[in-house]
């Protein structure tokens, strides 16, 4: 390659001292800082620091080790994430795609990523409408990854979605320790950091990993999802789960059929499913009901068509969603 | 056919006459229907000892050569033997007939119990039974998700969680760090 990167990484290593400047400078009053407040500056840090690290991923009594990185160069943002254990699975993803490598399975899949800006900064203004579905409250504090951290905890209010308690680094507000509760406040996953470096990020250009065998599940590019809303939507949802609203509608290329994939996402603002249509008719559908670590899904025909519910959230939610579709009546 | 005949024709198939002798048994041979339908199964019976019926297209041969044989008193109840080499001979062709049942049906049984499992299976046979196009994923037993079993399935269930993950508020929270459900490995699968 051309000395490009050298730039870039120059370009990067400048970011990098200007926001460990700015973010590891002592904060000033942090004690009296609200739970939204530290819910905020933990957004801020997730999306906006360089980083990375090795977490501990606790789930259905199964313990694994990751990798993840976070590089932030100017506009451009990537992020890897990888598992350390058994086979080198890993996921890539900047803003137009989200590639995922998955040896085992022989698999790379790169997805094209759809326009969401405003859905996605949605959350730091929208805090004070969780207060319908969740309370917040601080619970002291704790020593994660050798760094002082303060226990924020986000409870939902019914059994409807799951439970959030963060740790959080009392001087970037970076999540050292997150702990995913179920409706019935049982831990269903638990994710801590056990190294973690702010302010630096290195994840290799995924032509660097050409060792694996690779086939690719593209979106075709013709296909553009600039206006996610333009389609006006067959499904009625009826009697959603209390806080649950639809969130964003659009249709996806199905690489492996003709007809697109519906999709509707519904969320509480925090908690959220996705629910796919498919026209057509597989060999092999999912069908019943399945759980992989806190994702619960459903799969099932619904008039006629093939529908897959999946989301990070208890499995009644996942059910009141898809027991409420209809496909829409025309009466013209 | 009298007993030599028999005989005769029992060392014919086995090879165990005389190079001279051959053109006259087999000019008797042909003379009779019923003699040439006792070579043809006396072959048969030869090629099942040795694995050899590839040419076999009917699976219930066993019970249709065990119903020939049951009508076949002179190989399954040989009579007293008169000349001492041929009454040799006579026995082990009796034995020969009598094992070769026992290898029929072990030759066929496997196949038709549990077609496409013996190399040496005869092709026409297994090919008449299986389904061609029947694909089975046996050996992708360890699927991450719950009660799921089907390779295919679960694929589209990860494309389907990994796009719903992109679009979900929680990875505001916690940046790519929802990802981690779908990086993480079975256990059953490494």
């Amino acid at each position: 390659m051309s000395p490009a990167p050298v730039n870039r990484t120059y370009k990067q290593i400048c970011l990098v001292l200007c926001l460990s400047v700015a973010f590891c400078q002592p904060v000033i009053g942090s004690d009296n800082l609200s739970p939204k407040d530290w819910l905020e500056r933990m957004m801020e840090a997730v999306q906006k620091l360089n980083y990375q690290g090795t977490f501990i991923y606790l789930h259905d009594n199964q313990l694994e080790t990751m990798k993840i990185a976070h590089a932030v160069d100017g506009d451009r943002v990537r992020e890897s994430l990888m598992s350390l254990n058994g086979t080198p699975r890993e996921v890539i993803r900047d803003a137009e795609s989200v590639t995922c490598v998955l040896p085992d399975s022989q698999e790379v899949s790169v997805d094209k990523r759809t326009p969401s800006d405003k859905f996605l900064n949605i959350l730091p203004k929208d805090l004070a409408q969780l207060e319908d579905h969740y309370s917040f409250q601080n619970m002291g504090k704790a020593r994660i990854a050798n760094r002082q951290a303060q226990i924020v905890v986000i409870m939902p209010n019914d059994r409807l979605r799951y439970g959030y308690r963060f740790s959080l680094d009392t001087e970037s507000g970076f999540p050292l320790k997150s702990d995913l509760m179920d409706e019935q406040g049982e831990l269903v996953e638990q994710t801590m950091f056990t190294n973690l470096q702010i302010g630096i990020a290195e994840i290799s250009e995924l032509h660097h990993r050409e060792s694996l065998f690779t086939y690719r599940l593209k979106n075709n590019p013709g296909v553009a999802i600039d206006n996610p809303q333009v389609n006006p939507s067959q499904w009625d949802f009826m009697r959603l789960p209390n806080g649950f609203r639809l969130s964003m509608q659009h249709q996806l290329p199905d690489p492996l059929g003709s007809d697109p994939i519906e999709q509707y996402v519904f969320s509480d603002g925090l908690s959220s499913l996705s629910v796919f249509i498919e026209a057509e008719t597989r060999e092999e559908a999912f069908s019943g009901v399945s759980r992989l670590g806190a994702i619960n899904a459903w799969g099932g025909q619904v008039d006629g068509y093939q529908v897959t519910a999946v989301g990070e959230v208890p499995a009644a939610t996942i059910l009141g969603v898809v027991q409420g579709m209809q496909l829409k009546q025309i009466n013209d | 056919m009298t007993e030599q005949e028999l005989e005769r024709l029992s060392a014919l198939v086995d090879d165990e006459i005389s190079e001279d002798e051959i053109p006259g048994e087999i000019n008797k041979l042909t003379k009779k229907q019923a003699n040439l339908d006792l070579w043809s199964r006396y072959h048969l019976i030869g090629d099942a000892m040795r694995s050899e019926l590839g040419q076999l297209h009917n699976t219930d041969m066993a019970s249709v050569i065990s119903q020939r044989l049951e009508n076949e008193p002179v190989v399954l109840a040989p009579q007293p033997l008169k000349r001492a080499v041929p009454a040799r001979k006579h026995a082990i062709t009796g034995l020969a007939v009598a094992a070769s049942l026992t290898a029929v049906a072990v030759v066929l049984a496997p196949q038709m119990i549990n077609p496409g499992s013996s190399e040496s299976s005869p092709q026409t046979i297994v090919s008449n039974q299986l389904p061609e196009n029947k694909t089975v994923y046996v050996v992708q037993d360890g699927t991450r998700w719950e009660l799921l079993k089907k390779p295919k399935v679960e694929s589209r269930l990860n494309a389907y969680l990994v796009n719903h993950q992109d679009l979900s508020p929680s990875s505001n929270i916690k940046g790519i760090m929802p990802f981690a459900t779908f990086v993480s490995y079975d256990e059953n699968k490494q």
